[in-house]
Formats: structure tokens, sequence, C-alpha cells
């Protein structure tokens, strides 16, 4: 390849890059600012239908599953807005508004489970992990990235005495950044570790201790909100485990995974 | 409320002969015609005992009343020398529905005999009778001069909160035998102060040139709420009055000479009761004047404000006492506390409020006192301002603003730690008055596909593989740029075959029969750099055994060599050749030597 190609690719690589997480598709931003205007004078089964349109197209967003969440809040169904402010927190997991949201439907919620304490490495990782919201995650890993690389290539074509240590700091500090946040992304985007989770969506749900409607084995009830890990899966049951470590079996319609 | 009126009810004569002992019952009824909701009374009147054995049994008039209660009453009279006592149970009902209804017979016992009453018919009527005493039609009537209650108002027209004293007062000739407030008028839209009446206390009073005795049975003071024209309802009250039963129309009169009632008319008066309503009164209540002054806080009266403080020297941090006084005429019990312009520098805690009320002619006056705590924070002369209070005079209808004189306190000490921002004002917290989500996200989002990953984009993968291909041409730029910077070999080796085509092009310019010798000529120095430059030798001294040697020895196969070679044989032939070569030729030569040095470069390259 020739040399003077070289900057021109990595630009446009760049740019299609930015032209991914920017925006898919403009068109959707109209169905957006209708369900908020609906939203705000109160119409928040309006808002709703708008706000599912988007969904409905195959884009999502952490901001539309963020106000799908409030409008379900706002009608009062606890179940669909627990959902709706999990699938948001896993596109912007640090956001404020949404954890103050989500404490406050999970705390109207029927079921207080203390959750068991959690390891502190365990914790970190986790605090690690959501740091950032995804799309500012990919920007940062793509710019450590290329920084890294463009003052590795200055290293090797101008070697002058002068720049070349500054530049070796430079690579270092950017590779580092690269390559932490780069797992992070790896993490996330591939979900290592990350147990499948859900949420209740019916007002009670008596769990049995097996896959069966058998009354005998009813072994607790849980209630409309609840976040669950799922287990193991049958063809119409789920071993779900709830925070405090309690398992059981319920009918897979009677949840909906996160 | 239920006043009675302990009139006297009974003649007593010493002596007490031998009873007779014929005895008699009857039954009669205090009206014989009685609205709906209204009493009536069933009076079983035993002749010739002072009591009965047992409770007499009753007649169900459960269809048409409700029982309200009993009472009993005997008398004893002398005659003549002959001694006459009865015995009267009143029975109270209040009538319910409408309709004729029989009352059935009475039974009793009484001295040893049962005695049993005639029955009796009623008539119900709905509606109720209007205007004057009712009472029992026929010889045993009262009427309306003899009893009746007036209301009266101190003033029609009234600003709101401008008290209006109204007097309920009953006029009577006849003898009454107590009194009790059936019907209170309704006071929707007035707040009341009730009025203490004088109890008991009757007057003489001529009116219409009758006299009567008079008393105040109620006294109210009303103070509007709002503005209009305002209704008090009539006043009922229910009497119990002794009439003759039989003979004349003439009343026993218990104020004046009892002997004379008493030797004078039939001593057989009997009680009936009766029902007297008072007239009902307007009120026009005219609303407030505009431009209320700020510190207006609805009274309309007359009062003074006066302010007090207990020292006027003192130490920071000692507690003060404050007294606003508030005195005058008005509602004052509904007096909201002052507002305080207090200087910064105090504490202000909230007041103890005491109020003393009297009544008066023509509404109420009295006072009420804030006591405030005030702890000075700071020293200095300071002056509290005086307390202003507006009110509506409602004689002049102007409003006027009463103030007291400012208090100027001298508070010495040390200056206290400012903290910051307090000011000298309690700070509290925030309160949540409610708990609520936060609002939506208003700016456009970006949007992304459900479930798609990044690994799965092209750009992801041009951002991370372009600039390690960047990086592998970025080393070999910097090798080659090496090389050819300190060895001459593989420079001149990387030379050769760009100087050998820039050669070779100029001898295609000169090839034209004119200019054979020097397009030969071209070639073969084209062909000897070349040469020269791959094998890194000095291109003059080239020896056509020395060139097959080191060709070979770099493993040149034999046929590139014999191309190579045989070009330059046929370069240095054709260059001194007498004829001129054809066109053809010459093309056949250039064609062959290019791809003689080709071949030669794909193997030592």
């Amino acid at each position: 390849m020739n040399r003077r190609a070289l900057p021109t690719a990595t630009a446009a690589g760049v740019l299609s890059l930015a032209l991914f997480i920017t925006d898919v598709c403009k068109a959707q931003s109209a169905f957006f600012d209708e369900g908020n205007q609906r939203y705000q004078a109160g119409d928040f089964e309006g808002a709703l239908e708008q706000y599912q349109q988007i969904l409905g197209q195959g884009l999502e967003s952490g901001e539309v599953y963020y106000n799908i969440g409030n409008a379900y809040f706002k009608i009062g169904r606890l179940g669909p807005a627990i959902l709706s402010y999990e699938r948001a927190r896993q596109l912007m997991p640090n956001d404020s508004d949404l954890l103050a949201n989500l404490e406050l439907a999970r705390s109207m919620t029927t079921d207080d489970i203390p959750p068991r304490p959690e390891f502190w490495l365990f914790r970190a990782v986790g605090w690690w992990v959501e740091l950032l919201p995804q799309s500012a995650l990919a920007w940062l890993v793509a710019l450590a990235y290329l920084v890294t690389i463009a003052a590795i290539i200055i290293v090797i074509l101008k070697p002058t005495e002068s720049l070349v240590t500054w530049l070796r700091r430079v690579a270092l500090v950017a590779g580092t950044v690269s390559l932490v946040f780069g797992l992070n992304l790896m993490i996330r985007e591939l979900s290592i570790g990350a147990t499948e989770a859900a949420v209740i969506m019916d007002e009670e749900v008596i769990v049995q201790s097996a896959p069966s409607d058998d009354s005998e084995l009813q072994i607790f009830a849980v209630h409309e909100g609840t976040k669950v890990s799922i287990g193991r899966q049958s063809d119409t049951w789920v071993e779900i485990v709830l925070e405090d470590g309690k398992v059981g079996w319920i009918r897979a319609e009677q949840l909906e995974p996160i | 409320m239920k006043t009675s009126y302990p009139l006297a009810t009974l003649l007593l004569i010493t002596a007490l002969p031998s009873l007779g002992s014929a005895q008699t019952a009857r039954a009669y009824l205090s009206q014989s015609e009685v609205a709906v909701n209204r009493q009536f009374v069933l009076n079983v009147e035993v002749i010739g005992t002072q009591q009965v054995e047992g409770n007499p049994t009753l007649p169900d008039l459960g269809t048409f009343a409700t029982y309200l209660g009993s009472s009993t009453s005997s008398s004893m009279q002398i005659v003549n020398g002959r001694t006459s006592t009865s015995l009267t149970i009143q029975y109270r009902y209040q009538a319910t529905e409408e309709g004729q209804f029989e009352i059935g017979p009475v039974s009793l016992t009484a001295g040893g005999q049962n005695l049993s009453t005639d029955p009796l018919t009623i008539q119900v009527v709905g509606g109720l009778p209007s205007g004057g005493p009712t009472g029992q039609p026929g010889t045993d009537t009262v009427e309306a001069e003899d009893l009746f209650v007036t209301a009266t108002a101190s003033k029609q027209r009234v600003f709101v909160n401008e008290p209006v004293v109204v007097e309920y007062r009953i006029f009577t000739r006849i003898r009454l035998e107590g009194l009790n407030l059936t019907e209170l008028p309704g006071t929707t839209g007035f707040w009341v102060e009730e009025l203490p009446t004088p109890q008991g206390q009757v007057e003489q009073i001529v009116r219409n040139n009758v006299q009567y005795r008079s008393s105040i049975i109620r006294r109210l003071a009303l103070f509007p709420t709002s503005a209009g024209s305002k209704n008090l309802d009539p006043l009922t009250l229910g009497a119990q009055v002794r009439v003759q039963r039989r003979g004349g129309n003439r009343f026993l009169d218990p104020f004046g000479d009892p002997f004379d009632s008493f030797f004078g008319r039939d001593p057989f008066g009997s009680r009936i009761p009766v029902t007297v309503s008072s007239n009902s009164l307007e009120i026009d209540v005219v609303p407030l004047p505009v431009a209320a002054p700020d510190s207006f806080a609805g009274l309309v009266g007359q009062i003074q404000v006066s302010t007090e403080i207990d020292r006027t020297e003192a130490n920071t941090n000692d507690a003060l006492t404050l007294r606003v006084e508030v005195a005058g005429t008005g509602n004052i019990r509904t007096l909201p506390e002052p507002e305080l312009d207090i200087p910064t520098g105090f504490e202000l805690y909230p007041p103890e409020i005491s109020e003393r009320v009297e009544p008066t002619q023509t509404g109420i006056r009295g006072h009420k006192a804030f006591e405030y705590v005030i702890v000075p924070r700071t020293p200095g002369e300071m002056t509290i301002p005086g307390v202003e209070m507006a009110y509506l005079d409602p004689e002049q209808g102007i409003y006027l603003v009463a103030a007291a004189e400012p208090v100027v306190v001298n508070i010495s000490g040390p200056a206290p730690v400012v903290e910051s921002g307090s000011n000298g004002r309690v700070r509290t917290g925030i309160d949540l008055q409610r708990q609520d989500i936060r609002f939506i996200r208003v700016a456009a989002p970006s949007f992304r596909v459900v479930g798609s990953s990044l690994f799965h984009t092209f750009a992801f993968w041009i951002v991370l593989l372009t600039p390690l291909l960047a990086v592998a041409g970025a080393i070999a730029a910097r090798r080659h740029r090496d090389r050819l910077a300190g060895d001459v070999a593989y420079a001149r080796k990387r030379r050769a075959s760009r100087v050998a085509r820039q050669r070779l092009a100029q001898a295609e310019a000169l090839r034209s029969p004119e200019q054979h010798r020097e397009f030969h000529d071209e070639i073969s120095r084209a062909m000897h750099g070349f040469l020269g430059d791959k094998l890194n030798v000095a291109e003059a001294g080239l020896i056509h055994d020395e060139v097959r040697a080191a060709l070979t020895a770099q493993q040149v196969p034999t046929a590139t060599i014999d191309a190579c070679l045989n070009c330059l044989e046929a370069c240095d032939r054709e260059r001194f050749a007498p004829n001129k070569p054809d066109i053809a030729a010459m093309q056949a030569l250039l064609t062959r030597s290019a791809q003689a040095m080709s071949a030669l470069d794909q193997t030592l390259s």
C-alpha cells in the first residue's frame, strides 16, 4: 500500500465509525419528539405509542427506553416501567436520572428483597464496566486507539530526537486507555459474565419448586416489577433466581427478559 | 339550648281532709289536629286520687307518632270545704304520618279500681300551621296577642364582619309553665357570638296599649361572613300554658294576686302546650369598601393598638417579652396575629394569645393580647417599629389605621459568631412534598439497531485494521529508506530498472533509420547500466564473459543471460553496420531488450 494512502483510509474509517454511532436514521427523531410532546401534555398512552414506533423499526437508544419507563410509571404500570429502565441502563448505565427513577419505581414494588452483599472485587469490576455510556465508550476507545497508532507511525517515520520521547509517552498513555476501555467495550459488547435477567410482569406469580403446576410444589410468590436472574429454561418454564438467592420455576410468559 | 321557666305551678293549702273514694279517668288531647313533625300531648287525668298503681297501659300510636316522654303532675284543691284531688299524666308524642287516627283507651289502676278512658281521634295534617301560637281549639284557645315572640335586629344594613345583635323576646299576658326552644334558626353565613341573657328577668312592657310581661329568650351577635341579603329563619319555641278548662275566656295570672286567681276563677285550669314562632329577619350585608390598607385583617369596628416591652435594657441572648394588645369593638375573637416587622438580629418566636370578650348593646367589645418572645442576637440600639392595624369604621364607612408607638431597646453584650448564610433566620432542610420520577429526556438521542454489536459493523473493522496496515506500511517504508541511505549495492539495485526504463524510453524516441546509431547506443547503455547496477560493478568495464560468470553465480537461467548478451551483441553490430536497418528490426530489438531486462530483474530482485 502506498504511504500517502494511509491517512486517507484512516480518515475514512473514523468517518464511517462516526456515522455509525451518531445516527442510523434521522426519521426516528420525529417519533421521539412527538412522544415527548404527548408526554408533556399528560397523554402517556399516546407517548408510549410513539416511542414504541421507534422500537418497532428495530432501533433503540437509552433515552427512548428511559422515556418509555417514565410513561409506564405515570400510568401506574410498574413492571413494564422497571423493564424499560433496566433496558435503558444497559445503554446508559451510570445516568443519574435513570438510577433515581429506577430506585423510586423499585421502592414502590411489593417485593422487598435485600440483595446479598457482593464481593468487593466483583463490585469494582462492575463499576468499571458500567462507568461510561455505550457510545461514549466506543468513541473513547476509537480515539485513544487512533492517537496511539498515529504516535507510533510518527515515531517510525520521523525519528527526530526531541519528538520521540514525547511521542512515546503519548503512545503509552493512549495505548493504556484504549486497552483498558477496549477490554471494557469488549466485555459489554459480548456480554461476558452478564447473567441474563428478567422482570416479573404479572401482578402476582406463584413460584414452583419444579417446572410443574402441582400446587404442592408452590414455594413462594413474587410480584410485578421484581428483577430476577434467569437460570435454566425449558420450553414453557424458566428457572428464576432472586437477588437474595431464592430459586424457583415460573412460566415463561410471566416475565420479560431485559 | 333548652330554657325552662320554673314559674309557679302549684298552690298548696295546708289542710288535707280525707280523700274521696270515687275515681274517674278521662283522656284528652292537647289538640285534635296536629301538623306532621309537630308535638302533641295525650293527657290522662285521674280525678279523686293522687297516685296510680303501676304504669298505665297505653294504646299503640306507633303507626303515626313517636313517643317522646311523659310527665306527671298532681293537684289538690279545696272548694267550699270539698277537697278534690287529681293526677294528670302527660304523654308527649311527635306526629309522623298524615291522616286521621284513632287513639285507643288507656287503662290504669288507681285506688284498687281498674279504670279505662274513652277512645279519641286525632287528625294529622301536612304542613305547618302558620302564625301565632297553636293551641287546642274550642274553648281552650290562646290568642295571638296573648303570647308571641319577636325577633329584632340592631341594624338592618351592615358591612361584612360588622356585628348585628339579634334579640328574641317573648311577650305574654297569660300564665306560662315552661318554655323550650324547639327550632333554632340556622345561622349559615354568620359567625355567631352568643350573648348572655338575664336568666328569669321579667320586665313589664306596654305594647299596643296592652301591658305584657316580657323577657329575653336569646341574644346573638352575628358577624356576616359574606356580602348579600341574608334571611334569618324564625325561632320557634314550645310553651306550656295554663288555661281555663271551661267557662270564661280569662286566664290565670301567675304574676298577679294568687288569691284572686284562686278564689275568683275556676280552679281547674288545665295545661296545654302551644308553639310560638317569631318573625323572620332580613339583613342586608354590604361588601367592604375597596382599597383596603395592607394591614387590614377584616376587623369592622373600632380598635386601639399598643405595644409594650418588659424591659428596654437587655443583653444579647436574653429573652424579651413584646406584648401587642388590641382593644376595641368588633369581631376581636377572629382577629389574626399582626405582622411584626422585627429588625434582623432578633429571633422571633410564635406568640401566646389571650383574649377577653364581653358583649355590649351593639355587639362585642374586648381585647386580645399577643405576647411574643424575642431574643436579641446582636448588640446595639434596636427599634422595633410600631404595629399597625387597619380597621373599617362602620359609622363613617372608611378605613382607619391604629398604630402603636415604636419600641426602642438597648442591647448590650458580645456580638455573636456570624454563621455563614444564617442571617438571623432559622435555616431548615427541604422536605419533599411528594416523590415523583425525574423528567423525560427531550433532546433527540442517537439510535442504534436493536441487538447490533460493534463487531458486526464494517466501520469497527476499518478503524481497527487500517491503522495496523498503516503501521506495517510505515515500517516497510522506514526499512527501505534506511537501506537506500546505507547500502550502495541495494540502492543501485533498487534504481536499476527505473534507470534502464528511462534509457529505453529515450531509445524509443530515436527509433528511425536516420538515427539508428544513437538508437542502438542508447539500448546498449541501458543494458550496460542495468547490468552494472544489478551486479554493482562499473558499467564501463563490463566484459561479456564476466557478465555471464557473475549472472550464472547468481543462478540466473542461461536463457535469460543469453538473451541479454544477444541484445548487447546486436547493438554493437548494428552501431557500426554500413546499411541502415529497417524500423521493424529496431522495434524488435527494443522489445527483446526490455523483455530480457524484465526477466533479469525478476530473477535478481
